[in-house]
């Protein structure tokens, strides 16, 4: 994406430099840039927003017996479209009591902390925004940003419901972020890199037997439990049931954005789906083979080696797999409790991926 | 230890069983009726909106005065031996579909329908005036009513 980005950006600094009539300098190309970011946002957060919505409203009414949304546009396709408008027609209310900078800026946090997550993804041979070197560790770091506005909203709401949920958010990330992180390092030692796209190539060739989570075969001992570990942390990580606490409608009525309404709101609303995607992309980069299809088709010498739309197609299926499956699981569980939640990620996460990380290292060496 | 792992194995355990009892609902075809697309299925002896013969009603009023909210309005002119509906109006604001219009009526002409729904913007517009004869549920003589409700029906 990088790719095609650039010579867009710099055709859009030469066109305004000629426009305004001067010589292309920075200034052209940070505007060029912007606009670039914005529109790749666009077609990031649309369908993102747009498709995750819809998709997780007509999986609750299909759960329950019901429709779902089927009025507005073809079988409801629109309707998130309409919310959409209705949420920037709604009044913006900032009660007086807040703080009003902390609580303006809190929805920025956390839509930012959930959209950049997509930059490290690698999505195909040759598809990736930002092919970083640390992406595992970026990807981590932007989970604990999103965090931060979460617990902005909370604090600078000045309600006791904004207030109890962003305290139970701070409880919570304290105790899924040890397990997550430490089950991300599994693969990270496995593959002997912190790069996305190297976890992504280490596991080429091979077909399902090279992706990490059945490597070889015994490496699913290790695997299988950091996947999972990984997967729990990861639902807890996005506020997913059953790990909604900081939400909780059903006792403090929306939790940290009770305060928030029209766009604001939405903008906290967002997030949640992308950061879902994210981490599913996340996900299947570190145990499922990322781009690599389980026939071994797209590892090196395979038939489709570096064929950009069959790793494309094979991302979309993995990730889209785990979306639907967080989206499954949230109409399945009942909320945890808190000390609940404490028990599983202190008690039972931590213990066993401190053992999956000792095991991954043994059988690295062996 | 062995506790540990068996609440572990427990909630791996449940959490499958829950989501084999909710996913297989994503493949069953859902239970909603489409409303006013698709009418529901209305039992033979519904109380719905009146159907009423007006040729056979000699405005006798014993529905008007049975009716215990008084929300049928007769108006009548008497030519010759026989009376002429000016006006028969049940008042829908006011009907609490009680059917005990019909049992004291002489010649069972009003009857209780299957209808039930009935909309309207101001309250005027769900006032019904059966001795008009264009109102859809004012059959002529000869035609045959639909669903009249069995147990009226004393041959
Ligand atoms: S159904 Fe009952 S309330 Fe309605 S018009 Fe007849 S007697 Fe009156
Ligand atoms: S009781 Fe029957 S016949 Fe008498 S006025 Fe009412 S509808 Fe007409």
């Amino acid at each position: 994406m990088i790719a095609a980005a650039q010579p867009v950006s710099t055709a859009i600094a030469d066109f305004l430099a000629e426009l305004v009539g001067m010589p292309p300098n920075w200034f052209f190309s940070a505007i060029a840039m912007l606009l670039v970011a914005t529109g790749v946002l666009m077609l990031v957060v649309t369908p993102v927003g747009l498709g995750g919505v819809y998709i997780e409203r007509k999986f609750a009414g299909r759960m329950q017996n019901r429709r779902g949304p089927n009025r507005v546009g073809p079988y409801g396709l629109l309707q998130t479209l309409a919310d959409g408008v209705k949420l920037l027609a709604k009044e913006d209310i900032i009660a007086p009591s807040t703080d009003a900078p902390l609580f303006r800026l809190a929805p920025y946090v956390v839509f930012i902390g959930a959209f950049t997550g997509f930059v490290v993804l690698p999505y195909a041979p040759g598809i990736v925004a930002g092919p970083l070197d640390v992406g595992v560790l970026l990807f981590l770091a932007l989970i604990a940003f999103e965090t931060i506005g979460i617990v902005m909203a909370g604090w600078s709401s000045n309600n006791k419901w904004s207030l109890l949920g962003g305290m139970r958010e701070v409880a919570q990330v304290v105790s899924y972020e040890l397990p997550l992180g430490i089950a991300a390092m599994c693969p990270v030692i496995a593959a002997g890199t912190m790069s996305l796209n190297g976890i992504t190539d280490y596991q080429g060739g091979g077909g399902i037997f090279g992706w990490l989570i059945l490597r070889n075969g015994y490496w699913a001992v290790v695997m299988v439990p950091a996947f999972l570990i990984f997967y729990v942390s990861g639902l807890a990580a996005a506020k997913r049931a059953p790990f909604d606490l900081p939400e909780a409608e059903s006792e403090l009525v929306a939790g940290f954005h009770t305060e928030y309404s029209g766009m604001r709101f939405g903008m906290f609303f967002l997030p949640e789906y992308a950061l879902m995607l994210s981490i599913s992309g996340v996900t299947s980069v570190l145990f499922l083979g990322g781009y690599h299809d389980p026939f071994g088709l797209s590892g090196p010498g395979g038939t489709f080696h570096d064929v950009w739309w069959w790793g494309l197609l094979w991302f979309f299926l993995k990730t889209t797999f785990l979306f639907l499956s967080q989206i499954c699981l949230r109409w399945t569980l009942p909320r945890m409790r808190i000390d609940q939640v404490m028990y599983l990620c202190y008690k039972v996460l931590l213990p066993a991926s401190l053992a999956c990380l000792v095991g991954t290292a043994a059988l690295r060496l062996l | 230890m062995k506790n540990w792992f068996a609440r572990i194995w427990h909630g791996l355990k449940t959490t499958l069983i829950g989501l084999s009892i909710t996913v297989p609902y994503l493949f069953r075809k859902p239970y909603t009726l489409q409303y006013p697309e698709e009418v529901p299925d209305i039992p033979e002896t519904e109380r719905g909106l009146h159907n009423f013969e007006i040729d056979k009603c000699i405005a006798c009023y014993q529905c008007a005065k049975i009716c215990p909210v008084d929300c049928i309005a007769i108006e009548d002119e008497i030519k010759g031996k026989n009376a002429v509906l000016l006006k028969f109006e049940i008042d829908y604001t006011k009907c609490l579909f009680c059917a005990l219009c019909c049992e004291p009526c002489p010649t069972e002409c009003i009857l209780m329908g299957p209808t039930f729904d009935l909309v309207g913007y101001t309250r005027d517009e769900v006032i019904i005036d059966y001795a008009d004869r264009e109102n859809p549920r004012t059959w002529s003589a000869g035609e045959q009513i639909p669903y009249p409700i069995a147990s009226f029906a004393r041959k």
